[in-house]
């Protein structure tokens, strides 16, 4: 099913600056994406894991130039050719954005309070210049149908949602300018379970009908297994492990990737695993511990582990894995 | 040797009114919780199970009414064991306020907002001291609620002691929670969605201290959670909500290994489990919650259930016994049918 790449990351960076006094003195950066290079196929989904904090959502928004990368590049197919994003003029940024949407966190936030869902849907469609009230109509009735929600509902108010219909509808706006990348950050975790379980359903029937590529931001590792065919596991603004969802679960290399599954409750009796209880926090995304971003509460950390940082090297079979011991 | 009921509910309802219309929030919950053993509630948000617990230990505002049957907690501290009817005390006067904080205390579900961004976490601590001991010294409460910081980890607790809530990270911040609900070495703990708003690691910590803690000095836990990964790991007796009802209550295995009732079956279904096949469908309960207001007679999960017959619209469904200590809230129980 995965095919060739669609976005490719070359050492994506994304700095925001720490100022200080009067004259905003820079006296450092907040590295919430610290170098990313991956590419990602067209119709696959690629899961990004990681804590809150580790720049997973900055990610995101970089990949939806909702946040300029302040280094390395992000490439996009458009139209059999490769482009840089940050080289595109203001027509092709339209154009990029109609083929690449974003499914946000929280449903009740990303609707508008005051807007019928009409307008909400209706907006993009305007902005992407289709003037006829014919056609967007057309377009908006078919993406209703789409996500199962009646086409009266689009009289109605957000507030006379339920959560799960709120983001079918954001699903729904997204869609709709039938775009190939859709990048879904938390999608389903503000979601209640009975509720969640509709939403990844649907997402996983739409990618099939539709051919999308997704990029599935989640802090939730079963779901996010569930839900991808490669995963890019994410510590301290990089990426630390990117492998097979399968190959992640079954066979995890990084010490961190290790510690995050074993942590993770399992629904099921008598699994009682040993734990690799991680000490301590994230450490600051501001002054970065030298060496491996991951030493300081790795249980295995060796002397070249606090000096020399590890790249990102396939050990066979596109599992790839930054970490020393691996060598 | 553990199996003495400490916390005896039966019968408990709660009717909220909002607007002048009074809504059923709690409908006739009953579940006993064993000493040194942690009772596990699951449920949706809006289930009840939080009010549930405001209304055991009375923390409830003026348009609440609670009924019971009985409360009926069981103190095991010094000597005989006393006991208190919770549902015949006044909600703020000096019997229950006595109960709260040294018998029964809280963990809430998000610390950054269960701690006073003004005040020392060292005087937060030590609050419930001064208050459940006077005569106290602060400087003897102080030392105190310093031993109790170091007992739950917290690295350099001289010096975090003085700091503010918001120079601490949220498992910290948790952490701080969970010294200030067991300052007063309770017999009960109750923990609401304790580790909702927490990373996984930092989730396994907290979970792995609260653990070590019922074993070390005995407590009685009861979890509020929609976490079934949490419930399997923690839990002795699992008591699970829908729409202010138990529909299901027993011991752990026999939720995980037999469920009965649809809405649990529904929610150990529903979920992606670490290392499943990738390529079966997730079997999702259809609809969505209903309005509590709405529901006025029969099963309240009648409307989602694929099993739902003309009898479960009619009338309060009582609860059956399909083994002992497995309680479910199912017609198809009581006609014999499993699965």
């Amino acid at each position: 099913m995965p095919g060739d790449a669609i976005l490719k990351l070359r050492d994506a960076k994304v700095w925001y600056p720490v100022t200080k006094g009067v004259f905003r003195r820079t006296i450092g950066h907040v590295k919430a994406v610290d170098g990313i290079s991956l590419d990602i196929r067209r119709c696959e989904t690629l899961g990004v894991v990681g804590e809150s904090g580790c720049g997973k959502t900055t990610l995101g928004k970089a990949i939806m130039l909702l946040e300029q990368i302040t280094g390395g590049s992000i490439a996009a197919d458009m139209d059999g050719q490769f482009r840089e994003l940050s080289s595109l003029t203001t027509p092709e940024k339209l154009r990029y954005r109609k083929m690449v949407q974003m499914i946000f966190q929280d449903p009740y936030a990303a609707l508008n309070p005051m807007k019928k869902i009409y307008t909400a849907l209706e907006e993009p469609l305007i902005v992407q210049g289709i003037r006829s009230r014919e056609e967007r109509e057309a377009i908006l009735a078919s993406a209703m149908e789409m996500v199962n929600i009646p086409l009266d509902y689009l009289f109605k108010y957000p507030h006379e949602f339920s959560g799960g219909q709120r983001q079918r509808i954001c699903i729904a706006r997204a869609l709709e300018t039938a775009p190939s990348v859709v990048v879904c950050d938390e999608a389903v975790s503000a979601l209640d379970v009975s509720i969640q379980a509709q939403i990844l359903n649907l997402l996983r029937q739409l990618q099939r009908e539709r051919h999308l590529t997704y990029v599935f931001i989640a802090h939730d590792l079963s779901v996010v297994q569930y839900m991808s065919d490669r995963i890019a596991v994410m510590y301290l603004g990089k990426v630390v492990e990117l492998a097979d969802s399968t190959a992640l679960y079954e066979n995890p290399r990084h010490p961190y990737t290790q510690s995050l599954l074993s942590a993770v409750p399992l629904p099921v009796l008598g699994r009682r695993k040993r734990r690799v209880v991680l000490q301590g926090d994230v450490p600051s995304p501001i002054d970065k511990p030298s060496g491996c971003p991951f030493h300081e509460r790795c249980g295995k950390c060796k002397e070249i582990c606090k000096t020399v940082e590890p790249a990102l090297v396939d050990r066979g079979g596109g599992h790839l894995v930054a970490c020393h011991l691996e060598d | 040797m553990s199996d003495e009921i400490i916390l005896d509910v039966k019968n408990l309802s709660t009717v909220i009114t909002t607007d002048r219309v009074p809504v059923r929030i709690v409908k006739d919950v009953s579940f006993q919780l064993r000493r040194g053993r942690t009772l596990a509630i699951v449920g949706e948000s809006g289930c009840g199970k939080s009010v549930t617990m405001q209304s055991v230990v009375k923390l409830v505002s003026r348009n609440y009414h609670i009924t019971a049957d009985h409360v009926l907690y069981r103190s095991f501290r010094s000597g005989a064991p006393k006991e208190y009817r919770l549902d015949k005390l006044a909600p703020y006067g000096r019997v229950m306020r006595s109960l709260r904080g040294p018998e029964i205390s809280m963990v809430f579900q998000d610390p950054m907002m269960s701690l006073n961004p003004v005040y020392k976490i060292g005087d937060q601590v030590i609050e419930g001291l001064l208050q459940h001991n006077p005569g106290m010294k602060k400087r003897e409460a102080w030392a105190r609620a310093l031993e109790m910081l170091k007992k739950l980890g917290i690295p350099a607790a001289e010096q975090r002691i003085n700091e503010y809530p918001h120079q601490m990270s949220g498992g910290m911040k948790q952490r701080i929670v969970i010294a200030i609900a067991m300052i007063c070495d309770p017999q009960i703990i109750i923990a609401d969605e304790p580790t909702t708003a927490l990373d996984v690691t930092i989730q396994s910590q907290i979970m792995e201290l609260m653990k070590q803690l019922q074993t070390e000095d005995r407590k009685s836990i009861i979890l509020i959670t929609h976490n079934m990964g949490l419930v399997a790991e923690m839990a002795d007796d699992v008591a699970v909500m829908y729409m202010g009802r138990v529909v299901e209550a027993g011991p752990i295995q026999a939720i995980f290994e037999n469920p009965l009732h649809p809405y649990t079956q529904g929610l150990l279904k529903s979920v992606p489990v670490l290392g499943m096949a990738r390529d079966k469908p997730l079997i999702a309960i259809p609809g969505s919650t209903p309005n509590p207001a709405d529901l006025t007679e029969g099963c309240e999960f009648a409307g989602r259930c694929p099993y739902c017959e003309a009898a479960c619209l009619r009338g309060v469904i009582p609860s059956f016994e399909a083994e002992p200590g497995h309680q479910v809230r199912c017609l198809r129980s009581a006609h014999g049918e499993v699965n």
